[in-house]
């Protein structure tokens, strides 16, 4: 009975996507659509070859243009030695920088990888606070934009080059002073001026922003922050917090209730989040407590995703919500300011027993629980949250309230009005982009047109650019100098790695040279450092640069009690917001997992980068329910014309894409795609402007029409691929997966009473290895020497994708496009597989879960029996290697493949990037084979970095390498230490050995017999028993 | 009188086997039926087909060049679907191949006489199929330029092809195939020539003259050719099963569902044997009544063809219907899934075509008004090949779109130039066969003429009793 | 009737039967030999921009190979000494001298000399020097007596089976670790056996698969 109880628990039915419950009738059609466009290549410009590039790094030719051509007759090959080599550089070998980054409103401390001057890799740096090692797609991905072709490369004048010749820094200097003495003469004592920046936490720019309000008194300052950190900052405001920010603590949370915040994907310092989080579910094995995550939101977020209970709720209902939760706490004894408690009581809550269950386990976790509000909520739900939390005494376990660096400044809105006003006619911007960020009522454009006088220091010669009288090109953080301090108040120093490729400015060199005075940024650093040093400035500056930390931190933690006064005057007139309707629809922006708020929309790693939950590339869509999608008859691929009430009628006319765990009624939407204004050749044609429908403060707006309009619009997707091309079955679908156990799954419960997993899923063990002695061919011996292996834990990874990226970035992995991810030729090595589970028509019951899957290393591989030319085959120490220079392309092996991990350069994809994106060559991993077309290529198990490892221990008289010796790209990126990677054959136990021992372990389709070296740890799902029922379908 | 030539020896009778020659002809008419196509002045029809051939052939080369320049990545595959077409395309001709050879080998071991006049145009249909079919797995690899790693070849890097693979097996099996079947139809063809080399002159009689290896007809010439013939006959005989058997492999061998299967091989070989007299019917209807071959090529040959299409087709259906039993008693859950999916999931239009041509419509032979029916007999046999096609193209493409891990299912459709080279591929036969009719003999006279009255001993004594 | 063939013709078979086997052999023996490296690479010495003599440094002044290619024992790639290295003695040492024109204008300039490559592995084979010399493979195994070349030429075919002859039998190519530059070293002689040298803290066990080099 409990067993069978338990199979029906495990084997739930997951089905993939919609399209596998959705009947999607235009299958007929496609069918008869036989011959669609061809084969699609990239456009191919002819670029400057990958050789000739490393010739001006003035690296060897050695280590030029790896490609498997096979050619008879050797070319002459030219070796440039250094003229003087630079001390402790020994070519061929890697050197690794200390630095900072700020990614999506975090700021953690980085280890750039550089090969003869090049950058090619960034990780995380282990003694950061905020990284440990870890690092998100974004740190990932900027490596490239450091060779990004379209990169601002010259000063703009009304948007145009003031000369047609690549710029000298000399050339850029003498514009600069010529902008500096303008300045001066329009802004004056600058009663009129305006200077826009982005948060960025920095002491020396505030520091030299100091200086410049010195010179300009009447200067506002304002910062846009992308990572829309307003409200929070302003509920804090409200409690008596003076510029203040929060510091989440997730290693101390038990409860985690997330309201439309998404601590683990895009919002906060979501790297250490991620990383304490894992903690917390990794203490499953260790019997110890493990977190319960509820989250309610309007769209799928990887807190979402992870969630072991979620509910489907619009953004404008979260407000309703939390106070009906904070009735529900006072309820239960919890003492809430008044004002909350009665509002609260007044709301009638939609699902009052999933808050009730919700109240009992946060009151049950007193100083153990921690409940977030999402960037996008107004700042009196903020406010409520803030005293939830404190009620809960959660602040100072779970919340910490610190300090902020960013000086105090004027909202963009207010400086709008400004200058709508005409009391703002002279604006410098620094690294914003507010003519495409900004809100469309705001009509920022227009305005910055009408002023007098407007500078511009930006990455690209982006839409602000344009519009600015004069732009300024900046440098990339790994080629200037700087510091930056995280939430925690841990500084670091920027260093650079490399020379601007083209002559750019950092924002501390651009503002200080407005100022007229010509200080390295260099020097503005050191300047600000000087006086923390502690006995000899140089000693530890030299320390700082080396460790990538600052011994002291910056700012402190706020414990003063809040005044929840403000906060009770912002809630009169709160109540029930109005339901939206088929015909009123919700509307919400969402920053992009890929390219965040259009920053990176130029970088082509990002933009095939699958998101976590739609696996959508190379565009952003119009996210609908498929409930909603049914009753407003529209479908994956259809226009719709979306439309805003009231003031500013904007319309927006964008693909739909049907996808569950959105919100009733409610159409979601990416930001910072369809970038009209900034013709990049990888940004150009991908998704739709969102930020046209962006208005107010607020990225969520009521009462929004959405028509369908004719046309459709292909969606590439990696998974379901081509599904408007065919009807699923769905039946078939979630059979054929209940029946496979790919992905396995057990709430906590079942795990406790039956602790070994046996009985949950006897039926997918046929294939343990005791039971398949005899097989055909003689295997390696797994007991000598290094045997790697690999087990990846379902149960933490949250679908990041940060793995994809960093395979990417270690092992020169092509981009090859949106038409060919269209054909299903996407090249990434490691995939994140997406499942759904639960049933569509029921929101609250869907939750999704994720399974990176890369080459599994089979001990019996099915692809190394069918190569005819002896290509792949097996390493002694228990890896599938592929010899690329052997292949010959039949792609058996692909065939052959039950993962279908395996990878074919249809076309000559590495080439083709080089010729379309010329620099993106110079980010090559040197130790690594770019492949050539017409071979397959797959996971390696980052062979290279194990090479690397032996020789060292080799040469130090080892043979076997100690445990962590080798750490794979995926590994050493995941913010969950979801993978580990090791030798399996240690005598003393390595932590793969440790974790393949444990009941989790399971390896996927084991009754082949593949006996896979890469193996799975069982997601275990910590649902409350009292809500069980509605999550388990 | 005789009253209708066509069915004359439809009927055969206890005590007298029925003439497969018909229409009195003689020893010396024969020769001249079947001299008279290579003799005559070329005829615009042929002309006009042989510039059509061509152009087909031109696509065939066009489509290649581009694919060498651009690389695989033309063609629809994808990362899920690594073979389609190619293989499709290669596995189809392949199996054209095995009837010239059951024909000319097993028949002729198996004495069946009614073979004599069919054999030679099958042989050279045989070749010129494996030609065609050699194509592809010589141009499906990523790196054309190195595919001579399938041979195993001493070189620098001191390795070896890997023979546990069933790829390379075909590569063995293919081209052995190939050799011993021309060898075949070129040591059948020696009298013959030699008959043209005798009747021509100039050029024509030099180069028959060349390939006739000095044949004279001596006693002893006829006696060593036998011989030759009958060892030839009895090494392609294995051969016939052995190819089919071997390209199954490719698949059997392997570990998806719908290809792992142990029943591929006789299967692949019936499967063959039918498609491939198929052909073989379409051709000769033609050739017949191109060149008046009525007497020779009578309705009784194609009344045997049609019975062993019949028989195969019912064989490859027994095969379709064992498959699903298989997935079903196997209780393998991927087996089952890829059974169902081919019956009712996105390529069911595949599947049924399949059905369709190669199960249902060839069970029409079992009458006979319509196995003694020419356009019928045409008409199937096209049908046939259709769904032979398409059964290698169900096997190939089907299994892969879905395999193990459903988050891994795509969907494969041709481009333009998966279709022009497979179009292009019948310019390549159409051409060589073209040529063949033109300047070869399409029937083997000097076999024809073994099975003919004259040939009998007694024959000239029941003349003489006749007076 | 006249016969088309004259009557020699008779004999074709005859030479054909004779004759064939012969071209055979003869061409597979010819595209065995001269398509292979041991013809087409062996040899190969490129004029060098600079007329730098080995026998010269490396053979008569007997300077260690690891005073310029410094980074061998650690690196991957043996560098070509930057020209600082050449200038080190050559600011004192035939300081005038026209031969060395390119290297002190190259010094001065700051552009690099352009050496022409002679020891060239295809870019998919990751050779590692480090690993080698501290295995105590002898410089000479590799690349031939260079303190006998006035110009430096490939002594070695450097093809994967040659590659493979070494990974599969290392010890005749193994010279104690202080000998490992000494070119003249000759194991075999010396007696000398990589089992019983107590400076050896471990097996030579060189990889013999694909990932070894390929990857």
């Amino acid at each position: 009975m409990q067993s069978e109880n338990n199979q029906e628990k495990s084997g739930k039915k997951y089905w993939r996507s919609l399209e596998e419950l959705a009947e999607s009738p235009d299958m007929l059609a496609k069918m008869k659509n036989e011959f669609p466009s061809g084969a699609a290549e990239l456009e191919v410009t002819p670029g400057v070859d990958r050789r000739s590039f490393l010739g001006i790094i003035g690296a060897s030719a050695a280590f030029a243009g790896m490609t498997t051509t096979g050619c008879i007759r050797k070319p002459r090959e030219k070796i440039l030695p250094y003229n003087k080599r630079p001390e402790d550089l020994v070519e061929g070998k890697p050197q690794y920088y200390a630095s900072v980054g700020r990614f999506g409103g975090s700021v953690f401390g980085l280890l750039v990888t550089s090969y003869e001057g090049r950058p090619t890799k960034i990780d995380g740096n282990p003694s950061h606070p905020m990284s440990l090692g870890a690092t998100n797609t974004f740190a990932q991905a900027s490596v490239l934009d450091v060779y990004d072709p379209d990169r601002s490369q010259s000063v703009l004048q009304n948007g145009n080059a003031i000369s047609s010749a690549r710029m000298s820094m000399k050339a850029l200097n003498k514009s600069l002073a010529e902008a500096a003495a303008k300045l001066k003469e329009i802004a004056g004592t600058g009663d009129k001026l305006a200077l826009l920046i982005e948060a960025e936490p920095s002491p020396t720019l505030n520091s030299v922003i100091k200086n410049f309000k010195e010179q300009f008194p009447g200067v506002k300052v304002s910062i846009h922050d992308a990572a829309m950190r307003w409200n929070e900052a302003e509920a804090l405001r409200l409690l008596g917090f003076k510029n203040a920010q929060l510091l989440t603590r997730l290693e101390n949370a038990d409860v985690i209730a997330a309201f439309d915040a998404d601590p683990l994907g895009i919002e906060g310092d979501v790297v250490r989040n991620s990383k304490m989080f894992a903690t917390k579910r990794r203490s499953v094995d260790e019997n110890g407590t493990m977190s319960r995550v509820y989250v309610a939101e309007p769209a799928f977020t990887n807190t979402g995703a992870v969630a072991d209970h979620r509910l489907s709720i619009r953004a404008s209902a979260i407000g309703e919500t939390l106070l009906a939760l904070a009735a529900a706490l006072a309820a239960q004894g919890v003492s809430l300011p008044q004002e909350i408690v009665t509002r609260g009581q007044q709301v009638v809550p939609t699902n009052a027993s999933w808050i009730k269950a919700l109240a009992t386990d946060l009151r049950l976790n007193k100083g153990r629980s921690l409940l977030l509000v999402g960037q996008n909520q107004k700042a009196w739900i903020h406010g409520i949250a803030f005293a939830i939390n404190d009620a809960l005494s959660n602040v100072g376990n779970t919340l910490e309230v610190r300090t902020s660096v960013l000086p105090d400044a004027i909202p963009l809105s207010q400086l709008a009005s400004l200058m709508k006003r005409g009391s703002i006619d002279t604006l410098v911007t620094v690294d914003a982009n507010p003519v495409y960020t900004a809100p469309a009522d705001l009509k920022f454009e227009e305005l910055i047109k009408t002023l007098k006088f407007s500078l511009h220091l930006g990455y690209h010669a982006d839409e602000t650019a344009l519009a600015s009288t004069m732009h300024f090109p900046k440098s990339h953080f790994l080629e200037q100098w700087g510091d930056l301090v995280s939430t925690d108040g841990t500084a670091a120093i920027v260093q650079p790695v490399i020379e601007p490729l083209f002559a750019s400015l950092s924002e501390l060199s651009f503002l200080s040279g407005l100022m007229g005075v010509e200080k390295s940024s260099y020097d503005l650093v050191q300047s600000t450092w000087k006086s923390e040093a502690s006995m000899n400035f140089e000693s530890s500056w030299r320390r700082w640069l080396h460790d990538g930390v600052i011994s002291s931190k910056v700012g402190n933690t706020l414990t003063d009690q809040p005044n929840f006064a403000g906060l009770s005057q912002q809630l009169t007139g709160i109540g029930a917001s109005p339901v939206p309707t088929a015909s009123q629809m919700e509307l919400l922006l969402t920053l992009d997992r890929s390219v965040y708020d259009g920053r990176y929309a130029n970088n082509a790693w990002l933009q095939e980068i699958p998101d976590t939950v739609t696996k959508l590339t190379w565009d952003n869509a119009v996210m609908v329910s498929p409930k909603t999608a049914k009753e407003k008859g529209i479908k994956t691929g259809d226009f719709v014309e979306i439309t805003i009430q009231g003031g500013s009628q904007t319309k927006l006319k964008a693909a739909v894409f049907v996808v569950p765990g959105v919100a009733e009624n409610t159409v979601a939407m990416a930001l910072g795609y369809g970038r009209a204004g900034f013709n990049g050749r990888v940004s150009t044609g991908t998704g739709f402007n969102a930020y046209s429908l962006l208005t107010g403060d607020s990225h969520s707006a009521l009462g929004v029409t959405v028509s369908k309009v004719p046309g459709t619009y292909e969606l590439a997707t990696t998974q379901e691929h081509g599904v408007s091309d065919y009807q699923y079955d769905t039946e078939v679908g979630a059979e054929a997966l209940k029946t496979r156990g790919v992905m396995r799954e057990v709430t906590l419960a079942t795990f406790r009473n039956d602790p070994t997993l046996e009985k949950s899923f006897k039926k997918f063990e046929l294939g343990k290895k005791e039971n398949h002695r005899t097989l055909l061919w003689k295997q390696p011996n797994e007991t000598r020497g290094n045997q790697w292996g690999m087990t990846i834990d379902l149960n933490s990874c949250t679908g990041c994708n940060a793995c994809t990226a960093a395979c990417q970035a270690e092992n020169n992995i092509s981009v090859v496009g949106k038409k060919r991810v269209l054909m299903s030729r996407e090249m990434h090595w490691i995939r994140i597989d997406r499942y759904f589970t639960g049933n569509v028509d029921n929101p609250d019951s869907i939750q999704a879960s994720f399974q990176p899957l890369a080459c599994a290393h089979c001990e019996t591989a099915p692809c190394e029996q069918v190569c005819p030319v002896a290509a792949t085959v097996h390493g002694i120490e228990g890896t599938n290697d592929i010899a690329y220079n052997r292949c010959i392309g039949t792609r058996y092996c692909a065939n052959n493949c039950p993962y279908k991990v395996r990878r074919f350069n249809y076309f000559n994809y590495s080439k083709e990037n080089d010729e379309e994106n010329p620099l993106y060559a110079m980010q090559k991993n040197p130790r690594v084979t770019v492949r050539f077309r017409g071979v397959i290529e797959k996971c390696s198990y980052c062979i290279q970095r194990v090479n690397a490892a032996r020789i060292e221990a080799k040469v130090r008289g080892e043979e076997i390498l100690q445990d962590g010796a080798v750490i794979t790209a995926c590994q050493q990126v995941c913010p969950t230490e979801a993978i580990t990677f090791g030798n399996l054959a240690d005598e003393v136990d390595s932590k793969v050995k440790q974790l393949k021992a444990s009941p989790r372990n399971y390896a996927v389709l084991s009754e082949l017999a593949l006996l896979p070296r890469t193996t799975f740890l069982t997601k275990v799902r910590n649902t409350n028993p009292e809500l069980e029922p509605s999550t388990q379908l | 009188m005789e009253t209708s030539v066509t069915l004359a020896n439809l009927e055969e009778r206890v005590d007298k086997r029925a003439p497969l020659v018909l229409g009195r002809e003689t020893l010396s008419s024969v020769t001249d039926i079947v001299a008279r196509p290579m003799e005559m002045a070329t005829p615009n029809a042929w002309w006009i087909c042989f510039l059509l051939a061509l152009s087909g052939l031109g696509i065939l080369g066009g489509s290649i060049a581009y694919l060498f320049w651009e690389g695989v990545g033309v063609w629809g595959l994808n990362n899920r679907v690594g073979w389609a077409w190619d293989i499709t395309n290669f596995v189809f001709w392949v199996g054209i191949g095995h009837a010239g050879t059951l024909i000319s080998a097993i028949l002729f071991l198996f004495r069946q006489k009614w073979r004599t006049s069919i054999n030679r145009a099958a042989e050279a249909m045989t070749i010129f199929a494996v030609i065609c079919a050699l194509i592809f797995p010589g141009i499906h690899v990523g790196r054309v330029w190195v595919a001579y790693w399938l041979f195993p070849i001493p070189n620098q890097m001191a390795m070896w092809p890997n023979f546990r693979s069933p790829l390379l097996w075909d590569v063995f099996a293919v081209s052995t195939y190939f050799t011993v079947s021309t060898l075949f139809w070129f040591v059948g063809l020696i009298p013959d020539i030699a008959t043209f080399r005798d009747r021509s002159k100039g050029v024509r009689k030099f180069v028959y003259g060349l390939f006739a290896l000095g044949w004279r007809g001596s006693h002893r010439h006829w006696l060593n050719y036998e011989r030759a013939y009958l060892i030839l006959a009895a090494l392609s005989t294995p051969l016939v099963l052995s190819v089919h058997t071997i390209v199954s492999f490719d698949f059997a061998t392997s570990q998806l569902p719908g290809w792992h299967a142990t029943i591929f091989p006789p299967y692949f070989v019936a499967g063959a044997i039918f498609s491939g007299f198929a052909m073989v019917i379409n051709l000769m209807i033609i050739c017949r009544w191109v060149f008046k071959l009525e007497h020779l090529v009578t309705m009784r040959h194609f009344e045997n063809m049609a019975k062993i299409i019949l028989l195969t087709g019912s064989i490859v259906g027994y095969a379709y219907a064992m498959e699903f039993f298989i997935a079903w008693y196997s209780g393998n859950p991927y087996e089952r899934y890829i059974f169902v999916s081919r019956a009712t999931g996105p390529y069911a239009w595949a599947y049924w075509t399949m059905i369709t041509c190669n199960v249902v419509i060839p069970q029409l032979f079992w009458v006979r008004k319509i196995r003694t029916n020419l356009w019928a007999l045409f008409i199937i046999s096209v049908f046939v090949n259709i769904g032979m096609w398409f059964e290698r193209f169900v096997i190939i493409v089907t299994s892969l779109h879905r395999t193990f891990l459903p988050s891994s299912w795509a969907y494969f459709r041709p481009t333009i130039i998966d279709i022009s080279t497979f179009i292009g591929s019948f310019g390549l036969f159409f051409t060589l066969f073209l040529l063949f009719i033109r300047f070869l003999p399409i029937v083997a006279i000097a076999e024809v003429k073994t099975v003919m009255p004259e040939a009998d001993p007694h024959n000239h004594d029941n003349k003489e009793g006749a007076h | 009737m006249t016969p088309i063939f004259p009557k020699w013709t008779n004999h074709i078979p005859t030479v054909v039967a004779v004759g064939a086997p012969v071209v055979l052999v003869s061409v597979v023996l010819f595209v065995w030999y001269f398509f292979s490296p041991k013809w087409t690479d062996v040899g190969y010495s490129p004029k060098q921009p600079v007329a730098f003599s080995h026998q010269l440094h490396a053979g008569q002044m007997g300077m260690d190979c690891r005073y310029c290619h410094s980074t061998v024992e650690r690196a991957a790639f043996a560098a070509i000494p930057p020209t600082e290295t050449c200038m080190g003695c050559h600011s004192m040492v035939q300081a005038k001298s026209p031969k060395l024109q390119l290297v002190r204008d190259s010094y001065k300039t700051g552009e690099p000399i352009e050496w022409v490559k002679v020891h060239m592995l295809p870019d998919h084979a990751h050779f590692n020097h480090s690993i080698h010399v501290n295995s105590g493979v002898n410089c000479a195994s590799c690349h031939g007596r260079i303190d006998q070349m006035k110009v430096v030429g490939q002594a070695q075919p450097l093809s994967m089976g040659w590659c493979l002859e070494c990974h599969r039998n290392p010890t005749p190519n193994l010279v104690p670790k202080n000998q490992v530059t000494n070119l003249g070293y000759n194991p075999a002689k010396e007696g000398y056996d990589p089992e019983k040298d107590p400076h050896r803290l471990r097996g030579v066990n060189p990889p013999q698969h694909c990932s070894g080099c390929h990857y």
